[in-house]
Order: structure tokens, then C-alpha cells, then sequence
């Protein structure tokens, strides 16, 4: 160790190979185009962090905070820049950089375009409408997970349920999720744990690139997911970047371990919930209880149970104050009723034999006077009476015929006052005194003076 | 009384989804206060076992894991996990 010619056979020392592999790659410089994959700009870093990449390849890159402020370029994931730099090492992480001279913006990535495109095609399908996600079994007994087995995320998903719901089942289909096969695996997997009884899928990968999550943008799954007879929750990658997958499904959680609790209740929530559930029945049952041993207190404190004559004590009261009143009230009235009687019979007695002597004198009176004034109108008729009979005689024409006078009836029996009454040829009638005469009209002469007789008589 | 008779189907073959609704049913049921008294006695009862069995296979629940595709790898420990976390 000491020796110093020995000196240039030792093997180096890590620094020395480093510093050798830096010089070379220090002599590189290039211009090249890539598209911005990940990005690490904060405050309080000497540089700005990212990683440029096409299909085939990524670089790391770093550039100083004072060249890529004065660039005027935002680094944004999915960005295609146009970079001149060199290569360099960072000797103490062993890592390999581009260190960035220049940097412009080269248009927006290709890839990006094609994800939003085929985001919008489906969006204009309906794959993403809220009125499409169902919502999760509250309590899933088997939980389908299609992930990669190997990495983080499977495992954060398993101990993530196994903390919060041990109860239920996990059926995993482990799959590739990155590179071409990766979509139709991914379907499979899905496939195989709903057929296996799943009541949720979780569909999840960590966290990677945009371009290692470019499976989860296939139109095949997103279509797949869609259409999955039972809700499916993503947790693919970390934020911001939201793949179709996240889009299309029911529940799209930020990562793995977020996806498994959006899945599942907590085991502690729910230990939380039978308590109070068992609190609460306790509860109501002992309220009812009460409420019934109340009732029974109730109805056995009543004076009805501790004295049974107050049942009627009320009644026999009534009745026996009725009766008293009825005693009181019957013999007194028939007194009183007979008392008035008897004074209305001698009122009556009396008054009676009052009217009686008073008509009858009146009834003597009036029958005197009414004797005397018959008497007085029978004379007065008597002579009135005598000349009315006379007078009648002397207009009787009986009597006229008498004097001389004769009636001439013609045939028809009516009275012959005119010449037209018996027309000549015609038989008539004449009444005299004493009996009556048949004569035939042999002759008319017409008095110049109709109206005489009339007059005479 | 009859009812409760009826649905009281063994617990055991009832899912832990089924039981809590059934759980549920009970309180909703002592809640609208209008079950005889022998009822409520009988639905509390069915309650607590339901209690007791839901409490209980929370308490024996060991995670099981059916491997469809795919070969799992062991879990690592959370130390491994942060460690190989790479940095960037």
C-alpha cells in the first residue's frame, strides 16, 4: 500500500472511473428533439429536472435555473422541445445527465394529440357521462385487482385492504401493464377476476411516465371498462395526468392505495357503526319497556284499583239526593195542587150563579118587549095586508073581465093583443066572466092608433 | 312475532352485507315504535346475534388472496419498498 510504483496497475477508485467517463462524454455535444416525459422545476433547486424521450429511448435532463429561465420555456409532460447540450455524469448518484444548454419548445407531443383526441371520440360517445357511474358495493365481498404482480402497486393495493377490510376477498389477475400487450392483459385480467365473482374491479398501475402509461389510453380497455358488469375504480399513475382508463371508469382514485380505500369500507368505521347500531336498539327497546312499565303504573295507581267504590260513590250520591228531592217534592205539590182547586171550584160557585140571575133577568125583559111590539106590527100588517088584497083584486084581470072585459087567446095560447096575433081564418079563444068563448077571425080592420089599448088598460 | 320467525334466517348463511342490512332493518324497525312489545323483544334479540356475528367475523377476517394470473411476488417489507423507491 505503500509502494508507489505499483501505483498504476491499482484499479481506481469509483471518483477516479467517473471522472474519466465524464471527460469523454463532456466532449459530446448534440442537438436533439424529444418529448418532455417528466418534469422536477421547484423553487429552491439549482436546476431544472426532466426527461426527455421518443419511442425507443429517454434521457435524463438537467439545466441550470439561470439558462432555463432565460429560455422562456415552460416545461410541461407531452411537450416536444429542440435542446442543444452535452452529456455529463453526476458522479456521487452515478448518474447519467444531459446537461441543457438551450432549449425550445418543438410543437405539442403527438401522443398527447392522439390520447385527447380519442379521449374526446369516446367523450362524444357517452363512455364518460356521470349518468354512467354506478356506485360502489358498499361492502364488496370479492374484490377483483388487475395490476402488474411485480412493484409497488399491487402490494399498497393488498396492504391497503388487508388494513381496512380483511374480510373481503381478492381475486388478482396479474398482468403486464406496460408495452403493446399490455391492453389486451389488462382486458383479460379484467375478464378473469369478474368471472371469478369480483363485485369491483380495481384497475391500477404506480406511477411512470407518460408514455409507460399509454396502455391505460388504449381505446380497446376504455371500451372494456365501459361496458364491465360491475363498477370499476382506477389508480393509475400519480396525479396530474389522467389517462382514458380514469375517464371511463365508475371511480377514478389518484393511486393505487387511494383506489383500495375508495373500494372498501374501513373495518373501523364499520366496527363504529354496530356500536352505535347496538346503542341504539339497546336503546329503543329500553325506552319501550319504560314507556309500558309507565302504563302499567299508570293504570295501577288509579283510585278506581285502590278504592272500587269510588266506582259509584258518584252515582249513589246522585241518587240519593234525586230521592231525597223526589220525598220533598210529591206531597207538597198535590197540597198546593189542591188548595188552588178548591178555591178555583167556589170562584167558579160563585161566579156561575152571578151570570145566571143576571140573563135571566135580561132574557124576562127583552121577552116583554118583544111581546109588545109583535102585537103592534100584527095590527099594522092586518090593515096593510087587507088593502093589498084588495088592490089586487081590482088588477087581477079577472076582475076586468069581470066588468065586462074579455081576454083573446089565439091558438097558440097566447094572448091576443094585436091584430097579427090571429090572422084571419085562425082560430081563437075569448075568456068573459064566466066561461070561455070559441071564435073564428073572419075579418082584420086596422086601427089607426095601435098604442090604445095599451093606454086604456 | 311471526314475521321475525319468517326471515330469521341462520346467521351463518347470511353474507356480511345481508346481516347488516338485516341489522339495519332491526333498528329502522324499534325506531318506527310501532312493534308490540314481545316483537321488539324478539327483534332485539335477533339484533344482538346479528351484532355478535358481524363483530365476530370482522375479528377472525384474514385477508385471502386468489392468485387467477400473473405469478405475485412476496410482499416486501415497507423499509424494501422505501428504499427501492427510486428518486429521481
Amino acid at each position: 500500500m505503500e509502494g508507489a510504483p505499483e501505483e498504476a496497475k491499482r484499479p481506481l477508485t469509483v471518483s477516479q472511473a467517473m471522472a474519466l467517463a465524464k471527460g469523454a462524454l463532456e466532449n459530446c455535444v448534440v442537438t436533439l428533439v424529444g418529448e418532455v416525459s417528466e418534469v422536477s422545476v421547484k423553487p429552491g433547486y439549482k436546476a431544472a429536472y426532466f426527461t426527455v424521450k421518443d419511442t425507443g429511448a429517454s434521457m435524463p435532463c438537467m439545466m441550470w435555473t439561470n439558462r432555463y429561465r432565460a429560455s422562456g420555456v415552460q416545461l410541461r409532460v407531452g411537450m416536444l422541445v429542440q435542446m442543444t447540450g452535452r452529456f455529463t455524469l453526476y458522479a456521487p448518484k452515478g448518474r447519467m445527465n444531459f446537461d441543457v444548454f438551450s432549449l425550445s419548445m418543438a410543437g405539442e407531443g403527438d401522443l398527447r394529440k392522439q390520447v385527447a383526441d380519442l379521449a374526446e371520440k369516446l367523450r362524444k360517445q357517452g363512455l364518460m357521462a356521470p349518468e354512467r357511474k354506478r356506485a360502489l358495493p358498499a361492502v364488496p365481498h370479492t374484490i377483483g385487482l388487475v395490476t402488474s404482480p411485480r412493484g409497488a402497486a399491487v402490494h399498497d393495493v393488498l396492504r391497503t385492504l388487508r388494513r381496512r377490510w380483511p374480510a373481503a376477498r381478492v381475486v388478482l389477475a396479474g398482468v403486464p401493464v406496460e408495452g403493446k400487450v399490455a391492453p389486451g392483459a389488462l382486458m383479460t385480467g379484467m375478464k378473469a377476476v369478474v368471472d371469478a365473482g369480483a363485485e369491483v374491479v380495481l384497475l391500477v398501475r404506480g406511477g411512470g411516465s407518460f408514455e409507460d402509461l399509454m396502455p391505460f389510453n388504449d381505446e380497446r380497455l376504455a371500451i372494456t371498462i365501459s361496458r364491465c358488469p360491475v363498477p370499476v375504480v382506477t389508480g393509475i399513475g400519480h396525479e396530474p395526468d389522467t389517462s382514458i382508463a380514469d375517464m371511463v371508469a365508475d371511480v377514478r382514485a389518484s393511486t393505487p392505495t387511494a383506489a383500495a380505500e375508495a373500494a372498501v369500507p374501513s373495518a373501523a368505521d364499520v366496527r363504529a357503526q354496530l356500536a352505535a347500531a347496538s346503542d341504539r336498539m339497546a336503546a329503543l327497546v329500553r325506552a319501550q319497556l319504560r314507556t309500558h312499565e309507565r302504563e302499567v303504573d299508570a293504570v295501577v295507581g288509579r283510585p278506581v284499583f285502590k278504592d272500587p267504590a269510588i266506582l259509584f260513590a258518584t252515582d249513589a250520591q246522585t241518587l240519593d239526593i234525586l230521592g231525597d228531592r223526589l220525598h220533598r217534592a210529591i206531597p207538597a205539590s198535590v197540597e198546593r195542587d189542591r188548595a188552588v182547586l178548591a178555591s178555583y171550584g167556589t170562584r167558579l160557585a160563585t161566579r156561575g150563579r152571578t151570570l145566571t140571575r143576571a140573563f135571566c133577568m135580561k132574557t124576562d125583559e127583552e121577552g116583554r118587549v118583544l111581546l109588545s111590539r109583535g102585537a103592534a106590527l100584527v095590527e099594522g100588517y092586518d090593515a096593510q095586508w087587507k088593502l093589498a088584497a084588495s088592490r089586487l083584486n081590482d088588477l087581477s084581470p079577472l076582475a076586468v073581465i069581470g066588468r065586462g072585459y074579455a081576454l083573446a087567446r089565439n091558438d097558440e095560447g097566447r094572448i091576443v093583443s094585436s091584430i097579427a096575433d090571429a090572422p084571419v081564418g085562425s082560430r081563437i079563444a075569448v075568456r068573459v066572466a064566466d066561461g070561455t068563448l070559441s071564435a073564428d077571425v073572419v075579418a082584420a080592420t086596422h086601427d089607426e092608433q095601435t098604442e090604445i089599448p095599451w093606454k086604456e088598460a | 312475532m311471526e314475521d321475525t320467525q319468517k326471515e330469521a334466517t341462520p346467521i351463518e348463511e347470511l353474507t356480511f352485507r345481508q346481516a347488516m342490512a338485516e341489522l339495519d332493518g332491526i333498528v329502522a324497525k324499534l325506531e318506527s315504535n310501532t312493534m308490540e312489545l314481545e316483537d321488539s323483544l324478539a327483534a332485539y334479540e335477533r339484533g344482538v346475534a346479528l351484532l355478535r356475528a358481524l363483530r365476530g367475523r370482522l375479528d377472525d377476517a384474514q385477508q385471502k388472496v386468489d392468485v387467477l394470473m400473473g405469478e405475485l411476488e412476496q410482499d416486501a417489507s415497507d423499509e424494501e419498498i422505501d428504499t427501492t423507491l427510486h428518486k429521481a
